[in-house]
C-alpha cells in the first residue's frame, strides 16, 4: 500500500467513526461500538507488553479493576471527579504493575504467564472479600447530573462514544510513536531474543518494566471508563480471569505486535460475543468462548501473525 | 592487563561449571580458550559478560571490578560478546540488527562511523541492509553477529565459537576477520573448537578441562605440547 492510500484509508476510517453516531444513533448500535472501542483499548494496552515486548500476561484484568475501583472509591467517598480520579487510578495501577513485574520478569516465558495469572486471581479474591470497597456486593456509583466534568451522560450514549473513541485514538498514536521510537526498537529486541539484547547492553529488566507500566496505565484508564459507563462495578465484572484472557485473545486474533491487530480483533470478537449471547440467550452461555477457542486454533494453525497477516501479505524486507 | 580474571567459581545451582579459573589478557592480544564440550568455555564468556553470577573470585577490566555488575553495564564498560549460535534478531533487518549493537552509543556521528567501519569489513552486509537477518546465509549471519558486536566500539570483543555451523569453506574467512579486527586495535577473547586455526592467530591460549585451567601459555608452545596434540589434534 502506498503512503497516499494509507492516508486516504485512515482518513476515511476516522471520518466514518466520527460520523457514526450521526447515522446510527440507536442505543444498541452505540453500545456495541462503545464496547468494541473499549476492548480495542484493552487489547492495545495489553499489546504494549504482550505484543511489542513479547511478555504475555494473563493478569491484566488487575489494572482494569484497579482503575475502576480507585476512581469509583474516590468518587463515592470524597466526591472526586473521575477525570481527576483517573490519575491516582493510573498511578496505583502502574505501581502495582511494577511490584508484580519485578519478581515475575525474572521468570521464563511460561512461568511468567502463570505468575501473572496467579496474581490476577489473588487480587480478584482480595477484592471479593474486602468489605471496605464493597466486597462481593460491589459499588454503585452515585447518579449525578449530566455533565462532562461528572463523566455522566444520561440522555444519550453519544458522549461516551466520543470519549472512548478519543482514548482509543490517543493510544493508537502513542503505540505508533512507540513502534517508531528507540523504545519500540528495544522492546522488539527483547521480544526476539532477550539474551542477545542483554549482551548488547540493553537493560532488559528495565525496559520490560517500562512496557509493563505503559500497558498497565492504558488498561487502568479503560477501567475508569468502564466504571463510569456502567455506574456499577463488582469484582467479577472487572477482575475476572476471562477479561484478562479476552485482552490477550483479541490481540492475538487480530495480530499481536502490530498496531491495528487488537482493533481488528475487537471488531470481530465483540460483535461475535454480543450477538451469540443475544441469539442463544441463557442456554447459549459460553458459546462465544467456544467460538473464541476455535478461532484461536485456526489462527495458530493458518495465520500465526493474526488476521492482520491476511491484509499485509509478507513484507519485502 | 586489560582483563584479569582472578580465581572465579561459577555454578548453575549445585553444579559447578568453573571451579577456580584465572585468566588474563593484555591489550591488543588474541587469547584463545580451548576445551571439550562442557569444559566451561561458554560459561567463562557468559561470566565475563555478567550474564551469569560469580560465586567466588573477581573479574577486573582496566583494574575495575566488573563481576556481577549486570550484562548491560558490562557493554558500557567496553566489552562485547558475539554469542554462540549467532543469536541475531532474525525478524529484524540487517541494519536494525547493527543499530541495536550501537545501543550504548548515543552519539549519531559515532554510530555512523561505526557503521562505516563495518561496511568496510563486511561489504556483503552493506548490500543486504534492508533484508531480514533471518534470510541471510549462515556465514553472513555470523558476520552480522560480529558486526553487531563491533557496533558498540568495544575494547574487548569475545567470540563464542564463531565457526560453529558455518560452511567449512567459510571458516578460514572467519579467522581472517578476527585477525583483522585485532589489527584495528580491538582485543579478542576467542572460544573455539577449531584448535589449529584458533592457535594460529592467537597470541596466548588456555586449555580448560572440566572447569579448570589445564594448561596455559603462548599459543605456539601449546600447539606443540603433547596434551594438545593428543587430545585436540589427534596426532
Amino acid at each position: 500500500m502506498t503512503r497516499q492510500w494509507k492516508y486516504i484509508l485512515g482518513g476515511a476510517a476516522l471520518l466514518l467513526t466520527v460520523l457514526f453516531p450521526a447515522v446510527f444513533n440507536s442505543p444498541g448500535a452505540l453500545h456495541l461500538m462503545i464496547l468494541i472501542y473499549l476492548y480495542a483499548l484493552l487489547g492495545m494496552g495489553w499489546n504494549i507488553l504482550g505484543g511489542l515486548t513479547g511478555q504475555v500476561s494473563l493478569g491484566h484484568a488487575v489494572y482494569f479493576g484497579i482503575g475502576a475501583y480507585v476512581t469509583s472509591m474516590l468518587l463515592v467517598t470524597f466526591g472526586i471527579s473521575p477525570w481527576l480520579g483517573m490519575i491516582p487510578g493510573v498511578a496505583v495501577s502502574v505501581i502495582i504493575s511494577l511490584i508484580v513485574g519485578y519478581p515475575c520478569f525474572r521468570l521464563d516465558k511460561h512461568y511468567f504467564v502463570i505468575a501473572t495469572l496467579c496474581v490476577g486471581e489473588i487480587i480478584h479474591i482480595i477484592f471479593l472479600n474486602w468489605e471496605a470497597v464493597g466486597g462481593a456486593i460491589g459499588i454503585w456509583l452515585p447518579i449525578m447530573d449530566t455533565s462532562f466534568s461528572n463523566f455522566q451522560f444520561h440522555k444519550t450514549k453519544v458522549p461516551y462514544y466520543y470519549i472512548i473513541l478519543s482514548f482509543l485514538l490517543i493510544v493508537i498514536f502513542l503505540t505508533a510513536w512507540i513502534q517508531r521510537s528507540r523504545l519500540g526498537f528495544y522492546f522488539r529486541a527483547i521480544r526476539e531474543d532477550q539474551d542477545a539484547a542483554r549482551s548488547l547492553g540493553i537493560n532488559a529488566a528495565f525496559y520490560k518494566m517500562v512496557a509493563m507500566g505503559i500497558s498497565a496505565a492504558i488498561t487502568s484508564i479503560a477501567g475508569t471508563f468502564y466504571a463510569q459507563y456502567l455506574l456499577f462495578i463488582d469484582p467479577p465484572s472487572v477482575f475476572a480471569l476471562i477479561l484478562s484472557v479476552q485482552m490477550c485473545l483479541l490481540a492475538v486474533l487480530g495480530g499481536k505486535s502490530s498496531l491495528w491487530g487488537p482493533i481488528i480483533g475487537a471488531f470481530i470478537l465483540i460483535p461475535l460475543s454480543e450477538y451469540s449471547r443475544e441469539f442463544l440467550g441463557g442456554s447459549g452461555q459460553g458459546i462465544d468462548l467456544m467460538v473464541y477457542g476455535a478461532l484461536i486454533m485456526a489462527i495458530a494453525a493458518f495465520q500465526p501473525r493474526g488476521l492482520i497477516g491476511l491484509l499485509q501479505p509478507r513484507k519485502g524486507k | 592487563m586489560l582483563l584479569n580474571i582472578e580465581q572465579i567459581k561459577v555454578q548453575y545451582k549445585d553444579i559447578v561449571a568453573l571451579h577456580d579459573v584465572s585468566l588474563s589478557i593484555e591489550e591488543g592480544q588474541i587469547v584463545a580458550v580451548l576445551g571439550a564440550n562442557g569444559s566451561g568455555k561458554s560459561t567463562l564468556l557468559k561470566s565475563i559478560a555478567s550474564l551469569l553470577k560469580l560465586s567466588q573470585g573477581r573479574i577486573l577490566f582496566n583494574n575495575e571490578s566488573i563481576g556481577n555488575i549486570g550484562a548491560h553495564n558490562v557493554v558500557h564498560r567496553g566489552i562485547s560478546l558475539v554469542p554462540e549460535g549467532k543469536h541475531i534478531f532474525a525478524k529484524m533487518s540487517v541494519k536494525e540488527n547493527l543499530l541495536l549493537g550501537a545501543f550504548t552509543q548515543k552519539d549519531q556521528t559515532v554510530r555512523e562511523e561505526a557503521l562505516g567501519e563495518i561496511y568496510d569489513l563486511f561489504p556483503r552486509l552493506k548490500e543486504r541492509l534492508d533484508q531480514k537477518a533471518g534470510t541471510l546465509s549462515g556465514g553472513e549471519q555470523q558476520m552480522l553477529a560480529i558486526g553487531r558486536g563491533l557496533m558498540s566500539r568495544p575494547k574487548l570483543l569475545m567470540f563464542d565459537e564463531p565457526s560453529l555451523g558455518i560452511a567449512p569453506n567459510l571458516v578460514p574467512r572467519i579467522f581472517e576477520v578476527i585477525d583483522e579486527i585485532r589489527q584495528r586495535g580491538v582485543t579478542v577473547l576467542l572460544v573455539e573448537q577449531h584448535v589449529q586455526e584458533a592457535m594460529e592467530i592467537a597470541d596466548r591460549a588456555y586449555i580448560l578441562q572440566t572447569g579448570n585451567v589445564a594448561l596455559e601459555g603462548k599459543a605456539k608452545d601449546l600447539l606443540n605440547s603433547d596434551l594438545v596434540k593428543k587430545t585436540y589434534l589427534g596426532m
